[in-house]
């Protein structure tokens, strides 16, 4: 018989506390020595996707109680960055991929191909919808991912369940559609169309006509502000909140026709791009545009941010891909395409596709490398209207002239979702409760700047400089502060002195504006006077007493 | 100082009185012999009129030292008279009574002397006594959270035969049953020792060479069976097919005895395959056909090989086509268009099946058909057209001639030059949707718009390609169909109805297999290269670079701070019109502006930053530090980090988020009492202590050196 070793009872004197790296008391128990001592390492680099800031040193400081308030601080954000660390354990899921044999291009594998080779939940979500008759189409995912809302221009909207291929509501705006969004849940989505832009339910009723959002030509949605974008033909950027209804601010850009528009996930800034080949990022709270970057020579096309923000992709009609560094704003790489992609998005694992007429390429994490072949290649009958990957689904959805394709992208989307951010399979119950948090979460449009830690910064500004701040918000200048008397010695500053001197201010206060009144109305009266002076007046009939039996005129 | 009387005096005059009359000179010789001065008596002898601390009447005691010192009555002059008496012991024992040092209680200090020494003791005795609590204290409220009542102990779950133990007194009758069952058992695990009896006995029972053969053969048998563990594990992440058929009839062979079955349905399937019968429509169903009209047995056999073709053709997972409902045109989802030869009389709309539609029945044409208006854009790589423009430009050009340089010049392609004649017929056209359109104001709008959309599309969207080769490398989908398809699609036709609804009908006519569409793989770039600069031509009126960097220029103008010129023309100078202020007077009255800070966007050519303050987010962020900190670093790194669930673990949250001190509900908080004291370690405590003892030390040394200074001084 083997021999067996049993946990020693735990023996309350026997209980060590010792604190491991988290930071969270672990009893030890007398026990032959554990050659793996402590909880399991976790690689720094895993770490540093939780950290924030660089880390500082306390040892200068004097005040030992700040000293050790910052210590203690410095412990807690080391054991909550390690705990999250530790957490990711519990994202199981893989990314997808493609494993081609010898001598075989991932570029030249069809959709067919993937299809086949996929599992049959993965293989059906490959198909196109044939929808020749009301034009090109542009398309929006839901933020889960579960939801499919597609626009033709010729007014057909419709909008289902993709994968469970069930319709909600399908419809003709009978107008011009321009651009589709849903808004943050899939209850409600906005459509604009040729003169205004509506919000439709998911019935397609007609919720709400914005009419101050006009001549819309692309949507976008800010899902932490409840922000939606409007960009305008006649070169307005409108922003509305979507929670109070009102308009946020109208920001005349003047820049023309807005025809290229893309948000940053990481900090909300809108960007947008313009026929003499720059590209703007704006906020709501300022008039003029934060960045204005010269990318192109030529008309910009297309213009994308990654999921981290970290990278902008710009196409133009000079038929070049360029990759920016957002924080540096630098050029990374640039490639020659056969056209200026007409669109261009990210999938949120980097994943860059284009489109290019009615090819529709995808790169494979252009940002790090500049790609010597593309990772897929599709060829569409008409040319692509516009590009969307599908959130936590290794799916792009391709708009085109005769309609809608779902193309399999293996690797695209992120494998592990958040529950409580998006989950793609929530219930209605739990869709209610998501939104009711999201409300009360929402961050306020004023909190959009290029930095996303500005709001964290101490702002160092002077007291003048603050009241001016006040001044500018406002839009007016707030009345000088009520009258205090200063203290004064020797019993003057007794209540009723006080008074008195307070009154004495006031009545010359109501004194002057007397003054000024009377001034007014005297000028007022001789301006009247050299009226009627002027004013031929007819001449008094000489009294009488007769005069009172005279017919009395009015 | 007062003189006091030698004690021999009062004998003499004792004598004296006695007598009565004595001769002087015999009076003289006595004070002689007793040492009396004679003159000095007169003024020695006084008496006591003053109430002084020695109580006696004639002055008599003690004589200071220094004047009477000749005078001073000494033990053995007194002892004289004792000369030949016994007894002397008695005496003896009297003077050394007398001779031993006076023991006498000091006068009582004044009250508040005595009470502040008294306050003092107090407070020593207080502070000692206090001390022993201030590691508890420290701790107390250096610690994160506080949970009363203190020195809870900490929730438990007791084993079940703890449970039992302590239960021990009443069992049920099952329980006790178990336990009479348990209690012998010898499988069962002991508090105290590591193995049980069972397993004790079968060590002591094996010998050495036995339990080490038993030890390896368990070993072994556990190293085969992570060996077949890890084996399973390299062979489940094989993603070959071919292996895994290949396993798949290995194994399956294995399994069934019947390995020649599989061989020959192996070989069933192959000869099925081969001989094209599983097809419909094949050469040996065509023939059977014609037969099976007369023949029964040919017809049964029909029969069963169609329904083999079925079964063949099943596939795992039929995808069904997505119908979005009833009313839409019913589109079945298609697969793999890649090699289908596309039927675009399809795209032609079916008007009856279209309730939106069926109102335009009765439009009349308005023949506008447009013509794909391909506006193409010109290139130019080489730069010399920009050469002229502002110095700051320059820059800009290398850094984006510099780009392209970087640029993988792998793809060339071919775009036609602009055709004139389509945009003007265009435009023709769209007069005269324009004038037609003029009388309805709905209609107007949209026709505008389409085809202010259609121009625009033609400028951006219509770029054509053409492929030469074949043997793409970079575009292989493209080449795979084998008539490549044109597309024009804006074609528009438009109609107008007399009610006012316009609406519009795509038809794509112009379908040939021209090479308008098709990628450009050739490997002399020159021609490519003459597209580009037809491009860059097409946009050299709008130089964008001179436009931004210009734009830039005056924005740094405009935001620099201005010179303060306060000179008076005319102040200490001959005055009249045209008066112009010297140059030094320029010089002196100028105050010069302040360098503003380097703008972000120093380096940047192509950038420009803003600079001006966003005063909607000044008004969220703090603008002063609270207090300990000192430092703004320091309080930003401290609000950096967020505490939220959306962030955080929840174990994380909720140490971040606990409480300073939380209380059990209904549970009596009593007082801490000296078990719950903590051993006294801080420093901080004992340093604040020291620093009391020492204000007070250094206190009452004070109050010596004024004492010692008021006696140099010579002050009592």
């Amino acid at each position: 018989m083997a021999g067996r070793y049993y946990e020693k009872r735990k023996l309350s004197s026997e209980i060590k506390k010792n604190e491991d790296e988290d930071g969270l008391s672990v009893s030890e128990v007398a026990q032959p020595e554990d050659p793996f001592k402590g909880s399991a390492p976790i690689p720094e680099e895993r770490k540093s996707l939780y950290k924030r800031g660089k880390e500082f040193p306390v040892d200068g400081i004097k005040n030992k109680k700040l000293k050790g308030f910052l210590r203690n601080t410095k412990k807690r954000d080391k054991a909550a960055v390690n705990q999250a660390a530790r957490y990711e354990l519990l994202l199981t899921e893989e990314p997808g991929y493609i494993e081609t044999e010898e001598g075989e291009a991932t570029w030249e594998i069809k959709q067919r191909e993937i299809a086949d080779a996929a599992d049959i939940t993965s293989a059906s979500k490959y198909f196109e919808l044939r929808l020749d008759q009301f034009g090109p189409y542009s398309v929006d995912y839901t933020r889960n991912g579960r939801h499919l809302l597609i626009g033709g221009r010729r007014g057909h909207v419709a909008a289902f369940d993709w994968m469970a291929k069930k319709p909600m509501c399908e419809m003709n705006v009978m107008e011009a559609v321009n651009d589709v969004k849903w808004l943050h849940t899939e209850n409600m989505f906005a459509v604009a169309q040729h003169r205004w832009t509506y919000i439709y339910d998911n019935q397609g009723i007609e919720l709400h006509c914005l009419k101050r959002l006009d001549q819309t030509l692309k949507l976008d949605f800010l899902p932490y502000h409840f922000l939606l974008l409007a960009a305008n033909a006649r070169g307005f950027l409108q922003y509305l909140d979507i929670s109070q209804g009102q308009i946020v601010s109208t920001i005349n850009t003047k820049c023309g026709r807005l025809e290229v528009l893309c948000q940053n996930p990481a900090n909300a800034v809108v960007l947008l791009g313009h026929y003499n080949g720059t590209v703007t990022m704006w906020s709501p709270n300022q008039k003029k545009p934060l960045v204005k970057m010269l990318s192109h020579k030529t008309a910009l096309r297309s213009i994308a941010v990654d999921q981290t923000g970290n990278y902008l992709a710009t196409s133009a009609q000079d038929r070049k891909l360029k990759i920016f560094d957002v924080r540096t704003f630098k050029s990374l790489h640039t490639w020659s395409v056969p056209a200026g992609a007409s669109h261009l998005k990210f999938s949120q694992r980097g994943f860059l596709g284009a489109s290019f007429q009615n090819v529709v390429e995808i790169y494979n994490n252009p940002c790090i490398q500049p790609p010597t072949n593309p990772y897929l290649t599709h060829k569409l009958k008409f040319p692509a209207s516009d590009l969307d990957f599908c959130p936590y689904e290794d799916v792009l959805g391709v708009g085109c002239a005769d309609g809608f394709v779902s193309l399999l992208v293996p690797g695209a989307g992120e494998p592990n979702y958040d529950s409580f951010e998006s989950n793609p399979y929530r219930s209605k119950k739990q869709r209610k409760e998501w939104e009711v948090r999201a409300l009360l979460e929402k961050i306020q449009p004023d909190m959009i700047s290029l930095d996303p830690f500005q709001i964290a910064r101490v702002d160092m500004a002077t007291a003048e400089q603050l009241q001016k701040d006040k001044e500018e918000r406002l839009g007016f200048k707030q009345e000088s502060p009520k009258f205090e008397p200063r203290f004064k010695n020797k019993g003057r500053s007794k209540s009723g002195n006080v008074e008195k001197r307070k009154r004495k201010v006031r009545n010359e206060e109501l004194r002057k504006k007397i003054r000024s009144e009377a001034e007014k109305n005297n000028a007022n009266e001789a301006a009247e006077s050299q009226m009627e002076a002027n004013v031929i007046t007819k001449p008094l009939e000489p009294k009488s007493a007769l005069n009172r039996f005279k017919k009395k005129t009015k | 100082m007062t003189k006091l009387e030698p004690a021999g005096k009062l004998l003499a005059s004792d004598d004296t009185d006695s007598e009565g009359e004595v001769s002087d000179f015999a009076h003289e010789t006595l004070l002689k012999s007793l040492g009396v001065d004679k003159d000095k008596k007169e003024e020695t002898s006084k008496q006591r009129t003053e109430s002084v601390q020695e109580v006696s009447v004639f002055s008599l005691g003690q004589k200071s030292y220094d004047d009477t010192h000749a005078g001073k009555v000494h033990l053995h002059q007194l002892i004289n008279s004792l000369e030949g008496k016994s007894n002397i012991n008695i005496l003896k024992k009297q003077i050394n009574r007398v001779k031993r040092p006076t023991q006498h209680l000091n006068a009582p200090l004044s009250k508040p002397v005595a009470e502040r020494l008294q306050r003092k003791v107090e407070y020593e005795k207080a502070s000692t006594t206090v001390s022993h609590w201030d590691g508890t204290v420290q701790k107390n409220r250096k610690a994160d959270h506080l949970s009363f009542p203190l020195n809870q102990k900490p929730l438990q779950i007791k084993t079940v035969d703890e449970f039992l133990f302590h239960k021990s007194k009443k069992l049920t009758p099952l329980e006790e049953e178990i336990q009479a069952l348990m209690n012998g058992n010898k499988c069962l695990e002991r508090k105290d020792h590591d193995l049980s009896v069972l397993e004790e006995e079968a060590l002591t029972t094996l010998s050495l060479e036995e339990a080490r053969a038993r030890r390896a053969e368990l070993q072994k048998h556990r190293a085969l069976l992570s060996y077949h563990e890890a084996k399973n594990r390299r062979q489940n992440k094989i993603k070959s097919k071919k292996y895994h058929r290949m396993m798949r009839k290995r194994k399956m062979k294995e399994d069934s005895p019947k390995a020649l079955d599989i061989k020959l349905a192996d070989q069933q399937r192959a000869e099925e395959r081969a001989s094209l019968r599983h097809r419909a429509g094949s050469k040996w169903e065509k023939g059977r056909k014609l037969i099976a009209k007369h023949d029964e047995k040919t017809k049964f056999e029909l029969d069963a090989q169609k329904q083999k073709h079925e079964e063949l053709m099943v596939r795992p997972e039929p995808m069904g086509s997505v119908d979005l409902s009833a009313e839409t045109p019913t589109i079945p989802a298609t697969f793999g268009n890649d090699g289908d030869a596309f039927d675009h009389a399809v795209l032609k709309l079916p008007v009856e099946n279209n309730p939106w539609l069926s109102c335009t029945s009765e439009t009349t044409k308005n023949d506008s058909k447009l013509d794909n208006t391909s506006v193409t854009a010109k290139c130019d790589s080489g730069d010399e057209l920009l050469c002229d423009n502002a110095a700051k430009s320059s820059s800009l050009m290398t850094w984006l001639s510099q780009e392209e340089n970087n640029s993988v010049e792998s793809m060339k392609t071919v775009v036609p030059a602009i055709d004139s004649e389509a945009v003007k017929k265009f435009k023709e056209a769209f007069s005269k949707i324009k004038s037609s359109g003029d009388g309805e104001d709905g209609s107007y709008d949209f026709i505008q718009e389409r085809a202010e959309n259609s121009e625009h599309e033609a400028n951006s969207e219509s770029l054509k390609f053409k492929t030469l080769d074949k043997g793409d490398h970079k575009f292989p989908n493209l080449n795979t169909g084998d008539s490549p398809e044109e597309i024009s699609c804006t074609n528009l036709k438009t109609k107008s109805n007399s009610t006012g609804s316009t609406l519009f009908k795509p038809e794509i006519e112009n379908i040939s297999t021209s090479s308008d569409l098709k990628f450009v793989h050739d490997d002399n770039n020159s021609l490519g290269d003459e597209q580009r600069m037809t491009i860059e031509q097409a946009f050299a009126d709008d130089d964008v670079l001179a436009e931004f960097s210009f734009e830039k220029n005056e924005l740094i103008e405009g935001s620099k701070p201005k010179d303060i010129d306060l000179s008076l023309p005319g102040w200490g100078e001959w005055g009249g019109t045209g008066v112009v202020p010297s140059k030094r007077k320029k010089r002196k009255f100028l105050t010069k502006a302040k360098p503003p800070p380097p703008r972000k966007d120093v380096n940047l050519d192509h950038v420009i930053i803003t600079e001006d303050r966003d005063i909607q987010i000044a008004k969220h962020q703090v603008h002063d530090i609270p207090f300990p900190f000192v430092n703004s670093d320091h309080f930003e790194k401290t609000i950096v980090r967020p505490v939220g669930s959306t962030w955080n673990t929840p174990s994380t949250v909720k140490s971040l988020t606990n409480p300073e001190v939380s209380t059990l509900l209904g549970a009596i908080i009593s007082p801490m009492d000296s078990e719950s004291k903590e051993p006294n370690k801080t420093k901080n405590k004992n340093n604040f202590k020291k620093q009391k003892v020492g204000a007070h030390t250094s206190r009452s040394s004070r109050k010596q050196n004024r004492l010692q200074k008021l006696k140099i001084l010579g002050i009592d």
